[in-house]
């Protein structure tokens, strides 16, 4: 071999490694970028659900739960007056002054939530492929017709002149989901769905609970009630469903992690967690800067504006925040190290 | 056999070296432009890091934590320069740091800047208390028993009463146990809506206005005051009650002590969503423990400490100023001082109050064209001086200005007398205390507004190319950790120059505890949890929630 060719070898071994090098380098890089992507995306998530929970917390405090203590069949549901009642002070929720506060989210299993120092409740909040009681998406479905003429033919008469600019509501919204909104017929079942359903009504109040292969969060919030306004709230985004170490018994392995212990090992320590603490309050408001320039609210409630300089100028509206009916958010605490109950 | 030796000849050579030379310069330029690329993409990679570092440390450290606003930790020894250290000093009026009484707050190098006293409102003649100085948003509870207006016994609200009994109107001390039950009527607004006693014509002048609309809701002293036997003398439209003892005091109590002790933000936190800020109102001494009494009829400072007299109007307004010069401003901001606007810190509207503020032209340009824009009618209504808020929300300095009464708020809504007493901003802080030269630098801020009825964290993260100079910012908002959250999660220190450090939350603090729950709670067991800022340091107290 003459020296030149191995003075190529050398060189071109040496491009050659500089260039894995950098590939190697541009991967790791690439690598930890998209894992921090992740862990903010999860992050993200879990944030979410802090959210969703006050939400669940506002809500379930009214409506109550199904039949459970409440002298009625099973699966009545009936107003209820709040975590803590608002008509006596006692522990709520319930309907009637006398039902049992503890009536339980979980009738089968006692001590389950929402009792006071019972069982956290587990709400994974997978996107399904459609919810129970789903509703068309639909943005505006009696958008203001703004075309004066119809942009194909721009030298026809308008449109609809009578209803230019200004809103009409010929099409109920919101609709559910399945139903034409312009006929209002629901959509037949396919064969397959008629195999699972009863009938496109039974389809829409069941929905349909598989969950959607994109689109998955893996997000999910725990709730813990430990005194009768106040809750421990657990946010996370991974791939547990929510489940505490001591909880994952053979049955929910199989279920969940493929039997898998590690897998769900892995899950968890990947996870993100957050745990916030709040209290509800039977509190509501509600925030009447709602006015435009109608001057409804004047002629209606008599006496807000004494004179002219009372009246609002240029119409202006406020962004309004309707009426909360379910009460309000006390305040929010984030803790710091995870509680011994959540 | 003669060898021909091959060789070049001159043009081949000429072209050859000039061939070479333009790859030569074709790959020179190749690799250059390559490795300019491979640097942007590294800063951009650096950019995306600090990116989602800013967005972390703001969710993480400002909102859920409030760091930016108070350091638990309080590190005097904190080796960052001081325009560093003292992050929130610029969210506030720099003269809190410039504390006449050097024995009771912690000054502001620890970053603590939040739990002493406001001792320039003592003389700040907008002060609706004047004479007084006010606690701020991170002040323990436990130091607010010294507050001057509270030496009085019967108003001696942050101190638990010895003798009162729990649940009683006249219990006193704040239990951060106890679940404000709408059940409970010492949490009732006690007024009669259906009263309304106006008076001659109805004039845009607060003044004559407020005279012409006394008695609203009756005579609502009767029912309710801070004090427990009151003189009502004869007003402009009643003939005089004698002196009555009114039923209840509690919620009067805790409103004014609240607005008082904390602030407005505080005192729109801690309240319940539908309070109604209005109350008849209390004498509160000033440092000489004496009271400034004004008798005029605009007057809604500190009133009579135990007789309603003719003409002083018949309601306090929480947060209404006495601008002097016969101009009245309206704290939590109202209508014309009506018993209609039944105050509201981005709270309560049941009634349907319509801020003033939606006057407003431009969010973004409520200056002094948005002032005038209001008219000359409105300017005294408490809807004027905005270019505090302009700082805020516009290039975020959170220099805050502190010399007028009243601000607006941002697209229609406003906050109360105070600005930065209901909203509460940092100034950018950077990320990283020292980094190289040539990193992108990240500022982070959260701005906390009421904001249409809704508490609302304005987050804010920016960072910056020191290379090229490209900057770029984005503002969310983020949901978290509310003020009394945040103060729940600050142990309380044991004296003055203490820091306090975080208190530890273990386990549930037993059950909360509601008046008039009718199952039992006693069988739960308390947990050593460390006490908090709204927790006292006295466990002897009456109070059973902490008795050990």
């Amino acid at each position: 071999m003459r020296s030149r060719s191995g003075v190529i070898l050398l060189v071109v071994t040496g491009i050659c490694g500089l260039l894995v090098a950098l590939t190697f380098a541009m991967l790791v890089r690439n690598r930890i970028d998209a894992r921090e992507q992740a862990y903010l995306i999860d992050y993200t998530q879990a944030r979410l659900m802090l959210n969703a929970a006050c939400c669940y917390v506002l809500e379930a405090g009214r409506l109550g739960y199904d039949g459970v203590n409440l002298g009625g069949a099973a699966g009545a549901q009936r107003e209820a007056f709040g975590w803590v009642d608002v008509r006596d002070g006692s522990i709520g929720p319930k309907h009637n002054l006398t039902d049992a506060p503890n009536y339980a989210f979980d009738p089968v299993t006692p001590g389950s939530f929402p009792k006071i120092g019972g069982r956290a409740a587990r709400f994974p909040m997978e996107v399904l492929v459609q919810p129970p009681y789903a509703v068309r998406g639909d943005a505006a479905p009696n958008s203001v017709e703004a075309r004066l003429t119809d942009p194909a033919t721009p030298s026809s008469a308008p449109v609809d002149s009578v209803r230019y600019g200004l809103p009409s509501f010929p099409i109920p919204d919101p609709v559910p989901l399945g139903m034409d909104p312009q006929t209002l017929a629901w959509n037949a079942l396919s064969a397959n769905e008629t195999a699972r359903f009863t009938d496109v009504v039974g389809k829409w109040r069941q929905g349909d609970d598989r969950l959607r292969p994109s689109g998955s969060t893996g997000a999910w919030f725990r709730l813990y009630r430990d005194g009768p306004a106040t809750f421990v709230i657990t946010c996370g985004s991974g791939g547990t469903f929510g489940y505490r170490p001591n909880e994952v018994d053979a049955a929910v392995l199989a279920a969940r992690f493929g039997g898998d212990r590690r897998l769900y090992d892995s899950l968890q320590s990947e996870e993100v967690r957050l745990w916030y603490r709040i209290e509800w309050s039977p509190a509501i408001g509600r925030f009447a800067n709602d006015r435009d320039n109608t001057g409804f609210e004047k002629y209606v409630s008599g006496t807000w504006y004494g004179g002219p300089e009372d009246n609002y100028q240029l119409g202006q509206t406020v962004r309004a925040s309707g009426t909360n009916v379910l009460g309000t958010i006390q305040w929010v605490q984030r803790l710091r190290e995870p509680p011994r109950d959540w | 056999m003669l060898q021909v030796r091959r060789a070049f000849t001159a043009i081949e050579l000429l072209v050859a070296i000039s061939i070479g030379l333009i790859v030569a310069g074709t790959m020179f330029a190749v690799f250059r432009a390559v490795a300019a690329t491979a640097n942007r993409v590294a800063r951009m990679s650096q950019e995306n890091q600090a990116l989602r570092s800013g967005l972390l440390a703001v969710c993480e450290q400002n909102v859920d934590f409030w760091i930016d606003a108070d350091d638990p930790q309080g590190d005097t020894g904190d080796p960052r320069p001081d325009y560093l250290k003292n992050v929130i000093k610029n969210a506030w009026n720099t003269d809190v740091w410039n504390q006449s009484d050097l024995t009771k707050p912690i000054d502001g190098n620890g970053g603590q800047g939040l739990r002493g006293f406001d001792v320039t409102r003592a003389t700040a003649k907008e002060n609706w208390c004047t004479g007084s100085k006010q606690g701020l948003p991170f002040t323990p509870f436990e130091w607010l028993r010294d507050l001057n207006e509270f030496k009085d016994p019967a108003l001696q609200l942050f101190a638990p009463s010895a003798t009162a009994l729990a649940g009683s109107e006249d219990e006193t001390g704040w239990d951060r146990d106890y679940h404000w039950a709408a059940a409970d009527e010492r949490t009732w607004f006690q007024g009669d809506a259906g009263v309304q006693v106006p008076q001659g014509s109805i004039s845009v002048n607060a003044g004559s206005d407020q005279t012409a609309r006394r008695l609203q809701f009756g005579r609502y002293a009767i029912i309710s005051h801070p004090y427990r036997t009151v003189a009502l003398d004869a007003g402009y439209t009643d003939t005089a009650f004698g002196t009555v003892s009114p039923p209840h005091a509690w919620r009067e109590r805790m409103l004014l002590s609240m607005v008082n002790g904390l602030g407005y933000y505080g005192c729109a936190e801690y309240l319940p969503f539908n309070t109604i800020y209005s109350t008849h109102g209390a004498e509160f001494l000033n440092a000489a423990g004496t009271a400034t009494i004004r008798t005029d009829n605009r007057s809604i400072g500190p009133l009579p400490a135990s007789s309603m007299v003719a003409p002083t109007p018949c309601w306090f307004f929480i947060g209404t100023v006495s601008g002097g010069g016969g101009t009245t401003y309206y704290g939590f901001p109202g209508w014309k001082g009506s018993a209609n606007e039944l105050f509201w810190g981005g709270q309560i509207l049941n009634f349907g109050i319509h801020p003033a503020s939606v006057y407003a032209r431009d969010p973004l340009y409520p200056d002094s064209n948005s002032y005038n824009y209001l008219g000359t009618k409105h300017k005294n209504q408490g809807q004027a001086l905005t270019t505090g808020l302009v700082a805020l929300h516009r290039d975020n300095d959170a220099r805050i200005n502190h010399s007028g009464p009243i601000y607006h708020g941002p697209r229609g809504n406003y906050e109360g007398m105070d600005f930065m007493k209901v909203n509460m901003a940092t100034s950018k802080r950077p990320l990283l205390i020292q980094r190289p030269g040539n990193w992108p630098e990240v500022l982070v801020g959260t701005s906390r507004v009421l904001w249409g009825a809704q508490f609302m964290n304005t987050c804010m993260v920016r960072w910056s190319d020191p290379v090229t100079g490209r900057f770029q910012s984005i503002t969310f908002n983020v949901f978290g950790t509310t003020l009394r959250g945040a103060r729940q999660q600050r142990r309380l220190p044991s004296d003055y120059s203490d820091v306090g450090g975080w208190s530890r939350w273990l386990e549930p603090w037993a059950l909360r505890r509601s008046r008039k729950l009718t199952t039992p709670l006693d069988a739960w067991t308390k947990v050593p949890n460390d006490r908090c800022l709204d927790d006292y340091a006295d466990p002897a107290n009456n109070d059973p929630e902490f008795k050990p």
